[in-house]
């Protein structure tokens, strides 16, 4: 709230022109503006598709292959210092060669964010699995349990606490992908929408933009935080 | 009931060990840490590499995998399922073999009752007592009627009172079932009290088979360094106590009166009951001044005392060591629990 005062104050005293740094209100006035004429929209709903494919796509595999190299010590051997490798290069970096090999196209954005996500929820997932007290899946064998039931029944959902603080900060960072994406190489979406506000200097719509930004990457993050708190405390971890 | 026979068992711990447990008997596993207790029940249950056979009613089950041999296991720290309830705990073994879901209700429902647990069904295991989980984890292992159960010291960490009646509701389950049973640990009480027969190891080699009689001579020359003394019966008092004299030292001690009482006895006393003072205690029954002969720095800190000629053990952790700021030649005052002291008939 004081944040939003300060903001208002100064855009209000034209310490700066106001076309340079637009208070508050004018900001929002933009945005409504802006969502009922529907065009923010249109741009938001097209990165939104792209965050979510890329998102679901890169975590599922993430998801399968953290689970895999934690059962195989094989598959481990093998792929772990690959992924280690992927794990070091900024995905941005290799926009270049994705634009090369994939073109400026749609399949693009949900690929630089498909990876983005996809190797720290390997990572995440691989470590919850390793966690597990082996003697839970010894138990579930002698139980009765194959190698596909333990996996099923007992390796994934105890490793879900570290999947969901992956998946946590990676909704973020898929959306943060995206926007650059968008904005660096492609002509749509909310990325591109602000790159043509700052080519207007249209300082209002640029920061309309980034409050979009911020909310979206927020409210992906308090859903993984609800269901990850929801499933910790009905296991008893947290107190009610 | 199935009968287990181990024929020349070697891995990483165990070296050549044989062994035989009958149809419906409930074998103690007795041995120190690192003897390689729990690699053998890993054998049994097909969870670890070995070399020789593993025979359950005469037939090799050495190529089968742990879920197709029929195992019910309750392993030392119990490993309860923490993100499922209670009730899914126990019906997991039969939902993972594709039991039909009435059956798995009524054979859950039936076990949970016997051990009293059905009103613990909506719980989660973090929210058990010690003594709950225990009995969630042997209801879990009994619930797919299994041919045979495997108990990995799983009274560890329990207070005295819970591992009794629990220990109680061991036996009672295992006649019920009448399921053969492995039951592994190194507390030489909980191996007299419910073990039709002993199995010691140490070392990863068998050392005895046989009633807790027959084995005591092994246990306390090779791997407890147990205080077993000789001596009479002098008097017999009311509350089921007795005392006896060993050497010109009088004990007290938990005895069923006979009609034709031994005249002489054994007496064994664990040497981590025992505790030792510098100050006198207030309670004197059992309790004797002694001078600390030898003290050796290991984990527990061994202490051999002498009580009027008759040297003890005394197992002490390393805190109450410190505490105690003992040295050899020191005074001591020495106090025996009659709880645990054991006495036979004569050797």
């Amino acid at each position: 709230m004081v944040f939003i005062l300060v903001w208002e104050f100064i855009g209000r005293v034209n310490f700066i022109p106001s076309y340079l740094f637009p208070p508050f209100s004018q900001v929002m006035g933009t945005l409504t503006y802006l969502i009922l004429k529907g065009e923010i929209v249109e741009a938001y709903l097209i990165t939104l598709r792209r965050v979510i494919l890329g998102f679901t796509l890169g975590s599922l595999l993430g998801i399968v292959c953290g689970i895999l190299l934690s059962y195989s010590k094989t598959l481990r051997e093998s792929l772990y210092p690959f992924f280690s490798f992927l794990a070091v290069i900024p995905v941005i970096a290799l926009l270049p060669l994705l634009m090369i090999w994939i073109g400026l196209n749609e399949l693009l954005p949900i690929v630089t964010v498909f990876l983005c996500s996809s190797i720290p929820v390997i990572f995440n997932t691989l470590s919850g699995a390793r966690s597990i007290n082996p003697e839970l899946v010894r138990i579930a064998k002698t139980l009765g349990a194959n190698d596909v039931k333990v996996i099923y029944t007992i390796i994934l959902p105890l490793s879900l606490p570290s999947i969901l603080s992956a998946l946590k900060i990676e909704a973020a960072m898929a959306w943060k992908t995206c926007f650059v994406t968008e904005m660096l190489v492609l002509s749509s979406g909310l990325g591109y929408y602000m790159l043509l506000a700052e080519s207007t200097l249209r300082v209002d719509i640029l920061l309309a933009s980034l409050i979009i930004l911020s909310i979206s990457c927020y409210l992906f993050y308090l859903l993984f935080e609800r269901i990850e708190v929801i499933m910790l405390s009905r296991w008893g971890y947290t107190s009610k | 009931m199935t009968m287990i026979e181990l024929r020349n068992i070697s891995n990483f711990i165990l070296k050549n060990a044989n062994l035989k447990i009958n149809s419906g008997e409930l074998m103690v596993l007795l041995g120190p840490n690192g003897a390689g207790k729990t690699t053998l029940l890993n054998v049994i249950a097909g969870l670890v590499k070995y070399e020789g056979n593993v025979l359950f009613d005469d037939k090799p089950v050495d190529h089968l995998p742990p879920h197709l041999r029929g195992i019910g296991y309750v392993p030392q720290g119990l490993a309860l399922f923490p993100h499922m309830k209670v009730y899914d705990n126990v019906a997991y073994g039969l939902r993972v073999r594709g039991i039909p879901k009435n059956e798995v209700k009524k054979k859950v429902r039936e076990v949970m009752e016997l051990l009293g647990i059905w009103n613990l069904r909506e719980k989660y295991p973090m929210r058990l007592s010690g003594g709950e989980q225990q009995k969630v984890a042997i209801a879990r292992a009994l619930a797919i009627n299994p041919r045979i159960l495997l108990l990995d010291e799983p009274f560890n960490n329990l207070q005295l009172s819970t591992r009794k009646n629990l220990r109680l509701e061991v036996r009672r389950l295992q006649k019920m079932f009448n399921v053969t049973t492995l039951f592994v640990t190194h507390d030489i009480i909980e191996a007299e009290e419910l073990g039709d027969r002993i199995a010691v190891l140490n070392n990863g080699r068998i050392l005895n088979v046989g009633t807790y009689t027959e084995v005591i001579p092994t246990i306390s020359s090779t791997i407890y360094r147990l205080n077993v003394l000789y001596g009479k019966i002098i008097g017999i008092l009311d509350s089921g106590l007795a005392i006896v004299e060993c050497e010109n030292t009088k004990f007290i001690v938990p005895y069923d009166a006979e009609d034709n009482p031994p005249s002489e006895v054994t007496i064994t006393i664990p040497p981590d009951k025992i505790s030792l003072s510098k100050i006198k205690p207030k309670v004197v029954t059992n309790t004797f001044k002694g001078i600390a002969k030898e003290v050796k720095n290991t984990s527990p800190v061994e202490v051999l005392v002498s009580i009027n000629g008759i040297e003890l053990i005394v197992h002490i952790d390393y805190d109450s060591f410190h505490h105690l700021n003992l040295k050899e030649n020191n005074e001591v005052y020495v106090k025996i629990p009659i709880r645990y002291i054991r006495i036979r008939g004569a050797k």
